[in-house]
């Protein structure tokens, strides 16, 4: 099943800015997708068409199978984004009771879901203070307590982990892969971070000045660019890259080595990097 | 349209409006200055100290006759005393309104811009026609309220100190009925809708706040006009010009309703 599914999705802002070109998007349900790519590609223009905020110029978008802008669209999704913010002045208890409402989470039973969410984020001890105090870490852990309110069916995450120290951003990690693992969520992750979009990524988008680049899992995507793996060889005398001998035939190899009064300690075979790959297809263009 | 949405986002938008200062000032400050001290010292400066020279009370008095003034009143200083608190003090409680719904408008659209949380708001399913409903409620329940505080203090404290020195009253709550219930409301919901107006584009609550300035411009004029005697509005034109500003206020929402649409507002912040 498809989460999300766009074709020629085109956006020109007021003052004539393009900032999507046709782009053609397939995220499938359960997934994490992350959709990578320079400041200004699109991104957050992408997810403020699918969460419904924005209209598109051209083309056309399904979330979860309805129109983006539809009130059902908003009431299955969630979205984090790095600017969007929650009521500083209200405790988070308040905030999260307003949004669980305006989300029409029904009030009965709504008290041990807030417990669980903040149990969850580690976040009880701060329930009741005011947002303003919290700090950045735990404003972000807010945000994502505020989107899983209501049980989403597809999150759309906009650098869920920047401005977190590593241990809380291991967190989010964690979390982003048990609501896919356990709930089946889907999430559509906006992110410059390239080993967050590794670590949990399932497929992969790179989009630059709003056309999608390239598309697909690691392995799709290292076809599209023909980029082949390479051989590590970690020696007595150090370390090399050496192209796969075809067949994957090794034993040749290994010879020379031995012959050259070479140890070798490890061998493996070492697919390009999301790095490689992602400036293969960002700069192709160029 | 789902109306429990639109009050828990009217009880949010207070909850934050009754925590910032510059709300909350103008909201206690301005109520105070105009319908409790001000007339409260002319009463007592007035009828007790004669600090209002008679000399100036009697040049006045040639703009009395415009004025219904009750023929139980004699002195020139009660005669002149009646005529501002019935009539010049009047406007001020359309003014009080207005601004406190201009700050409270401002504080809840380009306020929440500002803050960066109207992005999250647009996220959730709260659609468009509940978010306009909030947001003028959120702004003319509060200025509304305050208003009306305001005139039972100040025909409290009026009367009150009236009724001490002279043994009577001096306000008469029947003539204020058209101004507190139909022009005041309509005023507020005029700078209400064009604080909104501007609020969609204004990226900061001082920017959108502005605006609503601008709408108090004509009762200023109306304060001045009562001042001078140029005019004496009667109860029932105050009532005709309550209708006219209603209907004005239907065509300026009617307008402003539409224009908020999310995206508007998020290419805004």
């Amino acid at each position: 099943m498809t989460a999300i599914r766009t074709a020629g999705l085109g956006k020109v802002y007021e003052g004539g800015t393009l900032a999507l070109a046709g782009l053609g998007l397939e995220v499938p349900a359960g997934t994490v997708y992350g959709l990578l790519g320079p400041n200004g590609a699109g991104k957050s223009t992408v997810t403020r068409i699918l969460n419904g905020t924005l209209s598109p110029s051209s083309g056309r978008a399904e979330v979860l199978g309805s129109r983006p802008e539809s009130e059902e669209t908003r009431r299955r999704t969630s979205t984090v984004t790095e600017t969007a913010r929650m009521y500083e002045a209200l405790t988070l208890l308040e905030n999260l009771r307003f949004y669980a409402r305006m989300h029409d989470v029904p009030e009965a039973g709504l008290g041990e879901r807030i417990d669980a969410l903040l149990r969850r984020l580690e976040l009880e001890p701060k329930r009741d203070e005011p947002l303003g105090n919290l700090s950045t870490g735990m404003k972000k852990r807010a945000q994502l307590a505020r989107a899983l309110l209501h049980d989403p069916e597809l999150l759309f995450l906009d650098e869920p982990t920047s401005g977190l120290d590593p241990a809380s951003a291991r967190e989010v990690v964690a979390l982003i892969r048990e609501l896919v693992r356990e709930r089946g969520v889907t999430v559509l992750l906006c992110t410059h971070d390239l080993a967050l979009a590794d670590t949990v990524c399932d497929a992969y988008g790179f989009i630059d000045r709003g056309a999608l680049r390239a598309s697909g899992t690691r392995a799709e995507l290292q076809e599209a660019s023909g980029i082949p793996d390479r051989l590590r060889v970690a020696t007595t005398s150090g370390e090399l890259s050496l192209p796969v001998p075809p067949e994957g035939d090794c034993n040749a190899l290994l010879g020379e080595l031995m012959a050259s009064g070479r140890r070798v300690v490890e061998l493996r075979v070492e697919r390009p990097s999301l790095e490689r790959l992602y400036f293969h297809f960002i700069r192709k263009d160029d | 349209m789902n109306y429990r949405k639109v009050v828990w986002l009217v009880r949010k938008d207070l909850r934050e409006a009754l925590g910032n200062k510059f709300v909350v000032l103008p909201m206690l400050v301005l109520p105070l200055v105009l319908c409790v001290a001000i007339p409260a010292l002319l009463v007592y400066l007035g009828l007790e100290l004669g600090a209002i020279a008679s000399s100036g009370a009697q040049s006045l008095e040639r703009l009395l006759p415009l004025y219904d003034i009750p023929g139980r009143l004699v002195d020139p200083v009660e005669r002149m005393l009646y005529v501002f608190l019935n009539y010049t003090m009047m406007p001020f409680f359309i003014i009080i309104p207005i601004m406190l719904s201009g700050v409270i408008a401002a504080n809840s659209v380009a306020g929440e811009k500002e803050r960066k949380s109207l992005e999250t708001l647009l996220y959730t399913p709260l659609t468009n026609r509940e978010f306009v409903l909030g947001k003028l409620l959120s702004s003319f329940v509060p200025s509304m309220t305050v208003s009306l505080v305001s005139f039972l203090a100040y025909f409290a404290v009026t009367n009150g100190a009236w009724y001490a020195l002279r043994g009577s009253f001096v306000l008469e709550a029947v003539s204020w009925i058209p101004a507190l219930l139909v022009l005041s409301p309509a005023a507020s919901l005029m700078a209400l809708g064009a604080t909104l107006l501007v609020g969609i584009k204004a990226k900061t609550f001082l920017e959108a706040q502005q605006s609503s300035a601008l709408v108090v411009l004509p009762c200023i004029v109306f304060v001045a006009a009562q001042l001078g005697g140029l005019v004496v509005i009667s109860p029932l034109a105050i009532l005709a010009a309550g209708v006219a500003v209603l209907a004005l206020d239907y065509a300026l929402i009617m307008r402003v309703a539409p224009r908020f649409d999310r995206e508007r507002l998020i290419s805004t912040i």
